[in-house]
């Protein structure tokens, strides 16, 4: 991997760090998250490497597709697309299809929005073709209904016991979606925690 | 305060009959427990659990959110109005199509409060102020004591009356 070792310098590694922090619209975590394992592959005589891949980790969170986008460095930004185009041949593809998600999502969130605005009723709510509509999306739209949650704390929690099987999440919290949401939340994180 | 042109037209005589808003929008509570003064709780009667509930039964009909109202305190709805009354509190349920949708809470001075879904609490003049739009008409009023009267109550010893004499 040739190009891994030119971005393989302190310098370097703080400005990825630095673009995926500011990174907004996470995407291929897993694949992402590999990559710079395999990277930062710690020597156990070398904690400073440790450090490195653990924040690496922790960065993770926050890793994107986008990130030519929001890297200021333009060095950076093209040395990441290199890497991209090199072993991730397929992402291309992906991104367009994940983008596509994105505003077919926010499409209907909107209108579902706009359409149950006002209602107290949950049984409307979550009734509401739009809503349904984002169901049936699948489990792709798990990542986006959780940024969601972090917004403010709608009743997702149907479409989400609907997608992803899970029946008991937050259960005990009946009546406070600010709780039902955060369970959510740290299951959805968990769970790609236990991946 | 007024709401956005969007969220003000969806209700026709919100503006005519006149209403302030009162708080910023929050999913925190609803307007069942807004009328059932309750303001960091969701309710409604969904199967699933998600909303709160007073009581066990859980069904989107007007006997269960009578029901639930009278376990707060309220009763006579098959003989209350919407009138203003000295030292009484009053609800009001909308129906639409005979189905539950929203409550309002009358103020000491005679106008009412709800909480438009997620959307911000407001203080309308009149129960015809949110008509319409999926809330429907206002059709059962129930009313209890107001707090400062159960309070009073609550407190009140009566006096001991002689026992009765034996003739």
């Amino acid at each position: 991997m040739p190009i891994l070792s030119e971005l393989k310098t302190d310098v370097e590694l703080l400005l990825l760090e630095k673009a995926l922090e500011d990174a907004s619209n996470p995407r291929h975590i897993f694949e992402w998250h590999d990559y710079i394992q395999n990277w930062l592959k710690p020597t156990p005589e070398n904690p400073r490497e440790i450090a490195k891949r653990y924040v690496a980790r922790a960065k993770g969170e926050k890793w994107v597709c986008e990130i030519r986008a929001v890297s200021a460095d333009k060095t950076v930004s093209e040395n990441i697309e290199r890497i991209i185009d090199e072993h991730f041949p397929k992402l291309e593809a992906e991104k367009e299809s994940a983008l596509q998600l994105r505003k077919d999502f926010n499409e209907l969130m909107l209108k579902w929005m706009d359409q149950t605005g006002g209602q107290s009723s949950l049984t409307n709510i979550t009734s509401n073709i739009n809503y349904l509509r984002i169901i049936s999306l699948g489990k792709p739209v798990v990542p986006l209904i959780i940024e969601q949650l972090k917004i403010q704390p709608a009743p997702w929690f149907v479409a989400l016991r609907a997608i992803t099987g899970e029946m008991n999440v937050g259960k005990q919290f009946s009546g406070n979606f600010g709780k039902i949401a955060q369970a959510w939340i740290d299951w959805y994180n968990d769970d790609r925690e236990n991946k | 305060v007024r709401l956005i042109p969007e969220r003000e037209n969806k209700w026709p005589y919100l503006f005519s009959e006149g209403y302030k808003v009162t708080s910023i929008e929050t999913w925190d509570y609803n307007c069942i427990a807004f009328a059932a003064d309750v303001e960091d709780e969701w309710w409604w009667p969904d199967p699933d659990g998600d909303a709160m509930w007073p009581i066990g039964k859980r069904e989107v009909t007007k006997e269960c959110f009578i029901e639930a109202f009278q376990f707060v305190g309220y009763s006579d709805h098959e003989t209350c109005n919407g009138s203003l009354e000295s030292g009484i509190e009053k609800i009001a349920i909308y129906l639409l199509n005979g189905i539950p949708t929203h409550a309002a809470k009358q103020l000491p001075d005679g106008r009412w409060k709800s909480k438009l879904g997620p959307w911000q609490d407001i203080e309308h003049n009149t129960t015809k102020a949110v008509e319409e739009y999926v809330y429907g008409k206002a059709v059962i009023f129930m009313k209890r004591k107001s707090r400062q009267l159960r309070i009073a109550l609550s407190n009140f010893t009566p006096l001991s009356l002689p026992a009765p004499r034996d003739f």
